[in-house]
């Protein structure tokens, strides 16, 4: 590719990624108003706000992602049509989010369902991997917490190859940063 | 337009007829050489698909399951020497399908709804007889020519692109080739000694679990003929050759089958699908043929599914199979959320110990963990 055509792509992408909808990370917490939520995502990394979802890539949506969810508590389980309530059993919550994944990918390979903290409250914290049929292994950790505003899930996505250890640290981060923040609804209602 | 389309459905008949006419059959092992370029290109698509549910880790991994049923394929299809080679699948759909090049899959769903040797003899002979008479590749034809391959579809977790969506048998083919099919199926187990009169009932059973489903009209294996119209054929076959002296191998048949059955009653409860595991289980003929630990299953889809009744039913089944298979751990672990549950404490207690003794890497031992700290400070969970 010659230099004039490689300086065309490389003004066009920001472009791209602005039409898109997509932004860079900066310094400080990301509130998404709508969702109810705030989070601090790792700096440098493009992130995408839309509907109820704040989602963050360093290289790539479809590399490696972390994904800040929430949903109605109705809307809890598309997949076996089940809604969730916010005082919900742990370990009853772990069972039904795992089988939404189940269902979402039969190949789904369940490693661990544990109680977690998200956000200060009780939460349930697990892992699973998958493989494409190109024979490349995604690892998952996915949290999901209910509160009476809804489902809440935070989940990180990425090939379990180079990429899932080493951008571990920054999904951490962000969990750790994860507020669930009531009084932005009442904001909103008001 | 409907004056229009006649010529044109015409045409296109015409098409189908000339286009299978230089296709024929197989009569033993295929020498790739000797194929023609469609169907070299057809076979490469096969191969790299066979990679690709290897790759994506789809193959139900059990050296001494797919060494039986290649030998039961063996059996019904002698002179091709082992070109239609047989791989089980981790997928809980109950389905079987074959490619182009002779590799055929059976799902782990479909060992769970059959019952014995010949009943998955009936299958294999079936997907072989697709083979045999290159009904991939006439189907291909046909379908070319009123489809884009451009999509991908995926059944069971099983991804398939282009030609191969018309090429597999995994969507089924024509009434016409499934009928085929099905009268070679019926020469193939008459010809290697199985009992025919058990031909039909995979596809009784297929009845059985699209009503759980509530699949209406089912987009595998039964739709091209109806599934009764496939029973009346496979019964009146077996009513003209007689039955007698039939082979039904049912221990070999559990012996090789008992690990991949359990398998699918798992998945499914981890999908939550406690319906089908009811079903499966409340037929007391097929739950016979399961492994005694399957009691566990049914009690632990009773749980999920919670209507009246179901806990005590539950009950009645993990207390018995306590003491006849102490070393199963998911029973403890039930039966010690039933204990709780009924305010038993110092019972579910006991049972969550035994639960970790013998799964110390269990998935949810941390919830159990909890629930023992719950125990212990005598807080109520």
């Amino acid at each position: 590719m010659n230099v004039p055509a490689r300086r065309t792509i490389w003004l066009l992408l920001p472009l791209l990624a602005g039409l898109l909808g997509a932004a860079r990370v900066t310094q400080g917490p990301v509130t998404h108003s709508k969702a109810r939520f705030a989070a601090t995502l790792p700096v440098g990394w493009v992130m995408d706000m839309r509907g109820h979802t704040l989602s963050a890539s360093r290289d790539g949506f479809n590399v490696q992602i972390i994904q800040l969810s929430r949903r109605d508590l109705k809307d809890a389980f598309p997949a076996q049509e089940l809604s969730a309530s916010a005082d919900m059993d742990l370990e009853q919550l772990g069972e039904l989010f795992v089988a939404e994944a189940k269902r979402q990918n039969e190949n789904v390979e369940i490693q661990s369902t544990e109680p977690a903290v998200l956000g200060g409250r009780d939460a349930v914290r697990a892992e699973w991997s998958f493989a494409t049929p190109n024979g490349l292994r995604f690892r998952v950790i996915a949290f999901i917490m209910t509160t009476p505003d809804g489902v809440f899930e935070v989940w990180y996505k990425a090939p379990a190859l180079h990429y899932f250890e080493r951008d571990r640290a920054a999904f951490e981060a962000v969990v750790a940063s994860f507020k669930y923040d009531p009084e932005l609804a009442k904001s909103r209602q008001r | 337009m409907r004056g229009r389309g006649l010529p044109l459905l015409g045409l296109l008949a015409t098409g189908v007829a000339w286009a299978a006419s230089d296709i024929v059959s197989f009569v033993g092992r295929p020498d790739p050489a000797l194929l023609s370029s469609e169907e070299t290109r057809l076979w490469h698509q096969s191969s790299e698909q066979d990679g690709a549910l290897q790759k994506q880790g789809s193959l139900y991994e059990d050296a001494a399951l797919d060494a039986y049923l290649q030998g039961l394929c063996d059996r019904l299809f002698p002179e091709f020497d082992g070109a239609i080679r047989m791989r089980a699948l981790r997928s809980t759909l109950p389905n079987a399908f074959m490619m182009p090049n002779g590799s055929t899959y059976m799902h782990a769903g479909m060992l769970a709804v059959v019952r014995n040797e010949a009943q998955l003899a009936a299958i294999i002979a079936h997907e072989g007889g697709h083979f045999v008479d290159k009904h991939g590749l006439r189907n291909m034809r046909r379908a070319s020519k009123s489809i884009v391959f451009a999509q991908l579809v995926a059944l069971g977790g099983v991804p398939l692109v282009g030609e191969l969506i018309a090429a597999s048998s995994i969507y089924g083919f024509s009434r016409e080739l499934e009928r085929e099919a099905d009268a070679a199926a019926v020469e193939r187990m008459s010809r290697a000694g199985y009992d025919l009169g058990e031909a039909s009932a995979p596809f009784l059973a297929l009845q059985g679990y699209y009503a759980v489903n509530k699949i209406k009209e089912p987009i595998f294996y039964a739709s091209h003929p109806r599934l009764d119209e496939r029973i009346d054929y496979f019964d009146a076959a077996a009513d003209a050759r007689g039955t007698a002296g039939g082979a039904r191998n049912d221990e070999a048949f559990l012996a090789a089958t008992a690990g991949a059955r359990l398998f699918v009653l798992e998945e499914e409860l981890k999908r939550r699908n406690h319906a089908v595991v009811i079903h499966l289980l409340s037929d007391a003929g097929l739950r016979a043929t399961y492994p005694r630990e399957a009691d566990y299953h049914l009690a632990a889809a009773l749980r999920q599914r919670n209507a009246a009744g179901d806990l005590a039913r539950a009950e009645e089944l993990l207390v018995p199979l306590s003491l006849e298979r102490p070393e199963h751990p998911e029973t403890w672990k039930l039966l010690g959320d039933l204990r709780l549950r009924a305010g038993q404490g110092a019972e579910a207690r006991v049972h969550y110990l035994r639960y970790l003794e013998l799964r110390p890497d269990a998935a949810d031992r941390a919830f159990v963990e909890r629930q023992l700290q719950k125990l212990e400070s005598g807080a109520t969970p």
